[in-house]
């Protein structure tokens, strides 16, 4: 009986003393899950489903290597926040950029002069699934040139992130006009990405626009600061007689209690 | 359950409304000459947006139980629990 009794008191002191240790790892679990903010990106230049929420706000540029002025290089820096839930009804991310950052020597249109909205209404489903109906390059100012050249392009499209083993991925498919579409050619094409995840910091992306093919790698260098950084390759096909062109974007997201 | 229903019926709504207007937009331009048809112009809307820093879409104070969050919840959860794992 005596040591039936012991046995129990020492279960007892066990449970005590492992109760803090269980609810201190609890906490740091998800301590850990909340400092989670540096996450790469799953595509370079396609839409996805995500984005912007109400108390989000991001800005973000993008730059490549063209043969579209006489510097062979061009880029644009853009602002974006989100209006709405996209967990309890939907968002409305509106994100507005300034174009043709080197194009004082290429389309007459130099920082400032020229530069469009984009606007994607996204809502979330179980699944870690997203959709999203969009148009970017609309509202546009600048030059004629600038705004025949850049036609908004409507678009929709769903995003999910799958599990795979001890790894994920984020696989993104759209129908959208115009920049989603072939040249001259009326109607909707298809665009998709597809992101393999290392860890949340860590993704390499292929991705097709409806015109070009691109890879690229990206990472968020911080696992507790929101900066992104993606690099690639783009036009590997080689189409419409261009060549391969580097590209990059760089985004960094704010989040406001 | 009513809020799930509401959210299908609405991601069916923007599937349904979305299509037929994607099908139906003229193209005018070749959009090949200059930057434009590289994606450059609105490269910077996809770089601000959540295509270019996922974060974005994580609600203010972290990702809270019982939201849905999307696909970058799902990362969360994925590389957290191995995390855990470990």
């Amino acid at each position: 009986m005596k040591g039936k009794n012991k046995a129990v008191l020492v279960t007892g002191a066990l449970m005590l003393a492992s109760a803090p240790a269980w609810a201190q790892s609890n906490t740091a679990a998800s301590t850990a899950a909340s400092d989670m903010k540096g996450f790469a990106a799953p595509a370079l230049q396609a839409p996805v489903a995500y984005g912007a929420r109400w108390g989000t706000v991001g800005v973000g540029a993008y730059g490549q290597t063209c043969n579209c002025n006489k510097q062979n290089e061009d880029g644009s820096v853009g602002l974006a926040f989100g209006l709405g839930d996209p967990d309890k009804y939907a968002a409305l991310e509106v994100a507005v950029s300034s174009s043709s950052l080197f194009g004082d020597t290429g389309s007459g249109d130099s920082f400032g002069d020229a530069g469009s909205v984009g606007l994607k209404l996204h809502t979330n489903v179980p699944g870690y699934a997203s959709f999203a109906v969009g148009v970017n390059g609309t509202g546009k100012w600048g030059s004629d040139n600038f705004k025949k050249a850049n036609p908004a392009s409507v678009y929709a499209v769903a995003t999910k992130m799958v599990p795979v083993g001890q790894y994920a991925a984020i696989l993104n498919l759209g129908i959208g006009d115009e920049l989603y579409n072939e040249p001259n050619k009326d109607g909707a094409g298809v665009f998709g990405s597809a992101a393999f995840y290392f860890t949340q910091q860590i993704s390499v992306l292929a991705e097709y626009t409806g015109r070009f093919t691109n890879a690229g790698v990206s990472v968020a260098p911080f696992r507790s600061f929101p900066l992104t950084v993606t690099l690639g390759a783009s036009n590997l096909g080689k189409r419409y007689g261009g060549d391969v062109e580097f590209a990059g974007s760089i985004g960094m997201g704010f989040a406001f209690n | 359950m009513r809020n799930f229903m509401i959210k299908m019926s609405l991601a069916a709504l923007v599937v349904a409304v979305s299509a037929p207007v994607a099908m139906a937009a003229p193209s005018g331009t070749s959009g090949v000459s200059g930057s434009a048809g590289l994606g450059i112009d609105v490269g910077a809307n996809i770089a601000a947006s959540g295509s270019g820093d996922p974060y974005l879409s994580v609600p203010p104070g972290g990702q809270a139980d019982g939201t849905l969050g999307g696909p970058v919840a799902g990362l969360i959860d994925k590389f957290s629990k191995k995390e855990d794992d470990k």
